[in-house]
C-alpha cells in the first residue's frame, strides 16, 4: 500500500466509557487503513467494539466516554487533533455515516433509501454504513445493497461496512477486519478471511452458520468476554477450543501470516506451530482452486 | 394437506383465517384487515414445519392462532385429531400443556422480578405437574437441560446474556412436558455464534423427547436447517408449501426465488456468481385485499390473469403446492 492511496488510518485507538457499572473498555488499541475506493467489511457480534470505534473516529461519541489514539490520518489531515467543531466540516462533507434505523417508517426502503441519498449529497470520500439492512427484510436489503454498490461506483466513494451478517460482507467488500472482545483478531482480503481462515473466532463464525447439506452446527461455547473487566490474554481464549495456557496469560499481537493477511493468535507463534482445522467452506476451495493457485498446503491451512 | 411421509399428524390447519377488524367511521363497512387468509398445511409427529415470509406476511399471527391466543375467524385446527378450532379457555386447558411457544425476544419474554427458579416453576405449580420439593427437583433437572449451570436457578432475567435468556425460555416451555412448540423467531435477536447454540439445543431436544415445531422465522438458511416442510408465506396467504429439500432443489414460485436469491451467501465466489433477483414495486395493503394473487404488484412475471383471481394452492407432485397462475 502506498500512503498516496491510503484515505483513512487509524493508529492504536482506545475508547471507554464511565458507566454505573464501572469503566467499560470497548475499543482496546485498534490500528487500521482504508485504502481510496476500496470497500472494507468490518465484522463482529455485539459490543465487539465496531460501531464504537466508527462513532471514535467522527468525534461523535457521548460525553461518559474517554477517547485515546495516536492518530486519525484523513485524506493528508489528523482528525484527532480536530475540534468538535472542525470536526463538522468532515461530518457529512467528507465522511458520511449512515446508521441503523429499525424501522421508524411504515416502508423501510424510503428512510434507508434516502438516508443514502443524504449521506452521499455531498459526495463524500468515505461512507460508514453501520448495520445498514440489519432491521430490515431480506428483498429490501438486496434492494439497499444493490443502492449502495451504484452509488459507491458512480461516485468512486471508499466505503466501510459494520455488520455482523458475513452474507452481506461476502458480497458487499473486497477486505474484511474481524473484531473480538474490543481488538481486531484477523484483517484480510476477503478471500483470505474466507478461504484461508486463520482466526480460530473466524472459523468458529464461519461454521455456525448453516450449510446447505443440513450437518449439524458447530456453535461457539460461552459468551463473549465482559468489557468492564476485560480478560488479560486473548479475548477469546475462554471460549476457543486451540486455548493453551499461553493464550489465557498474554494477548497475542496481530501479525502477518501471509501478505496482506493478519491474524491475533499464539497458535501462528513459531514455537507452537499448530494447525486449525479449517472450516469447511476452506477445505472445499482448498481441494479445487486453491490447487490451481498453488496455495495448497498439506494438513490443514499451516498458520506458522 | 399432507406432504409426509410420516403417517401420525401432530397437528392439521385446514382452510385458517384470521382477520382483524379495524375501526372506520360511524355507518360505514369495517376495514378488514386479513392478516392469515386461507391457509391449509399439516406436521408430522417429531418433525419441523418452517414458516419464511418477511414482515406482516402473517407467520407470527398463524403461530399464535394454532395456540388459539388468538381466535380464529374462519377454518379448523386439529391437534392430533381432535378439532380445538372452538374451544373456550376452559376446554383449552388439557392442550394448553402440550402446546407452548418459545418467544423472539428473550428480554421481554421474562419476568425481570422472578429468579430462574420461579420462572420455570410457575408453569410446573400452575398445571400441578409436580408438588413440593419434587417442584425443586424438576427444575433444577430442566435447567441443566437446556446448559445451564444449577447455580443459575436463584439468578435473575438480567444478569444473564440473550443467549442465556433463550435458554430459559426454553426450559420454561418444557416445563409444562409439552409435545408441540411453536418457536417464533428464536434466534433472531441473538449473534451469530449464539444462534448456533440455541438451534442446536432444539434440535437435541427434539431427538430425545420427539417434540414437533412450528419454527417461524426469517432467517432462510436456519429455516432449512431444520425444517423438513417449508410454507413460504405473503401477506397472509401460503404461497408454496413443499418438503425443505425439494423446495430448495425446485422452487417454483417467483416470490419463493425473489426471497431466496436475496439472501446474502457466506462465500464470496458463489456471491459473486450468483444472481440476485431485485424485486421492484410495492408491498399490497393487507386491508380489504382485492380478489388478486397478492405477490403481483412485485412480481416480475405478472400477467392480466394475475390480477383476476387469486391463485389456489395446487399440487405440483406428492411433496409440492405452490399457489401461481403462471405455473
Amino acid at each position: 500500500m502506498t500512503s498516496d492511496n491510503v484515505l483513512l488510518q487509524i493508529k492504536n485507538l482506545k475508547t471507554g466509557f464511565h458507566t454505573g457499572d464501572g469503566y467499560v473498555q470497548a475499543v482496546r488499541g485498534v490500528s487500521f487503513y482504508v485504502d481510496r475506493g476500496e470497500r472494507l467489511g468490518i465484522v463482529g457480534e455485539s459490543g465487539c467494539g465496531k460501531s464504537v470505534s466508527m462513532l471514535s473516529i467522527m468525534h461523535l461519541l457521548e460525553d461518559n466516554a474517554d477517547l485515546n489514539v495516536d492518530e486519525i490520518m484523513f485524506d493528508g489531515e489528523d482528525l484527532a487533533k480536530k475540534s468538535v467543531k472542525e470536526m463538522r466540516k468532515y461530518q457529512g462533507n467528507e465522511i458520511s455515516m449512515i446508521f441503523q434505523d429499525p424501522m421508524t417508517s411504515l416502508n423501510p426502503l424510503f428512510t434507508i433509501g434516502e438516508q443514502i441519498c443524504i449521506a452521499i449529497a455531498c459526495n463524500p470520500k468515505l461512507l460508514i454504513a453501520d448495520e445498514p439492512t440489519t432491521a430490515l427484510d431480506v428483498t429490501i436489503q438486496a434492494q439497499i445493497l444493490e443502492l449502495m454498490q451504484k452509488m459507491r461506483k458512480q461516485y468512486a466513494m471508499s466505503l466501510i461496512l459494520i455488520t455482523h451478517d458475513l452474507g452481506v460482507i461476502a458480497s458487499m467488500c473486497t477486505r474484511v477486519i474481524v473484531m473480538y472482545g474490543g481488538i481486531i483478531v484477523e484483517e484480510g482480503d476477503v478471500r483470505d478471511i474466507f478461504y484461508r481462515t486463520a482466526h480460530p473466532y473466524t472459523k468458529g463464525l464461519l461454521e455456525s452458520i448453516p450449510k446447505a447439506n443440513g450437518e449439524k452446527l458447530v456453535p461457539i461455547f460461552g459468551t463473549p468476554p465482559d468489557l468492564l473487566n476485560p480478560p488479560a490474554g486473548c479475548p477469546f481464549a475462554a471460549r476457543c477450543p486451540y486455548a493453551m495456557k499461553l493464550c489465557h496469560a498474554f494477548q497475542p499481537k496481530l501479525d502477518e501470516v501471509e501478505e496482506g493477511h493478519k491474524s491475533a493468535c499464539w497458535l501462528h507463534h513459531p514455537q507452537v506451530k499448530k494447525n486449525i482445522e479449517v472450516p469447511d467452506l476452506a477445505k472445499r476451495k482448498r481441494a479445487g482452486e486453491l490447487k490451481a493457485q498453488g496455495k495448497e498446503k498439506e494438513g490443514g491451512v499451516k498458520l506458522s | 394437506m399432507s406432504i409426509s411421509s410420516n403417517r401420525e399428524t401432530c397437528l392439521e390447519v385446514k382452510n385458517l383465517k384470521k382477520y382483524f377488524e379495524l375501526k372506520s367511521g360511524w355507518f360505514q363497512k369495517p376495514n378488514i384487515l386479513k392478516a392469515v387468509d386461507d391457509v391449509s398445511f399439516s406436521i408430522a409427529k417429531g418433525e419441523t414445519m418452517g414458516l419464511v415470509g418477511e414482515s406482516g406476511c402473517g407467520k407470527t399471527t398463524i403461530g399464535r392462532t394454532v395456540l388459539k391466543l388468538y381466535e380464529p375467524t374462519d377454518g379448523q385446527i386439529l391437534y392430533q385429531g381432535a378439532e380445538i378450532t372452538r374451544l373456550n379457555d376452559k376446554e383449552m386447558q388439557a392442550f394448553r400443556r402440550k402446546m407452548q411457544m418459545i418467544f423472539q425476544d428473550p428480554y421481554t419474554s421474562l419476568d425481570p422480578r422472578k429468579n430462574v427458579m420461579d420462572i420455570i416453576a410457575e408453569p410446573i405449580r400452575f398445571m400441578k405437574l409436580k408438588q413440593g420439593k419434587d417442584v425443586g427437583d424438576r427444575v433444577r433437572e430442566l435447567v441443566e437441560l437446556v446448559g445451564l449451570k444449577p447455580d443459575h436457578i436463584n439468578r435473575y432475567p438480567h444478569e444473564f446474556s440473550g443467549g442465556q435468556r433463550q435458554r430459559i425460555g426454553i426450559a420454561r416451555a418444557l416445563a409444562a412436558e409439552p409435545e408441540f412448540i411453536v418457536c417464533d423467531e428464536p434466534i433472531s435477536a441473538l449473534d451469530v455464534s449464539i444462534q448456533a447454540q440455541i438451534i442446536n439445543i432444539l434440535e437435541e431436544l427434539q431427538e430425545r423427547y420427539k417434540f414437533t415445531y412450528l419454527f417461524i422465522s426469517h432467517d432462510l438458511a436456519m429455516v432449512r436447517h431444520i425444517s423438513n416442510q417449508i410454507g413460504v408465506m405473503y401477506l397472509g396467504n401460503l404461497l408454496e408449501y413443499a418438503q425443505a429439500d425439494e423446495l430448495y432443489e425446485n422452487m417454483l414460485h417467483p416470490y419463493t426465488k425473489a426471497l431466496i436469491s436475496a439472501e446474502p451467501i457466506a462465500d464470496p465466489d458463489l456471491a459473486a456468481a450468483s444472481q440476485r433477483i431485485v424485486l421492484e414495486g410495492d408491498v399490497l395493503s393487507p386491508i380489504n385485499p382485492k380478489d388478486e394473487c397478492p405477490f403481483c404488484s412485485r412480481c416480475p412475471y405478472v400477467k392480466d390473469v394475475c390480477r383476476q383471481a387469486k391463485p389456489e394452492l395446487k399440487k405440483v407432485n406428492e411433496k409440492h403446492y405452490v399457489a401461481c397462475h403462471l405455473l
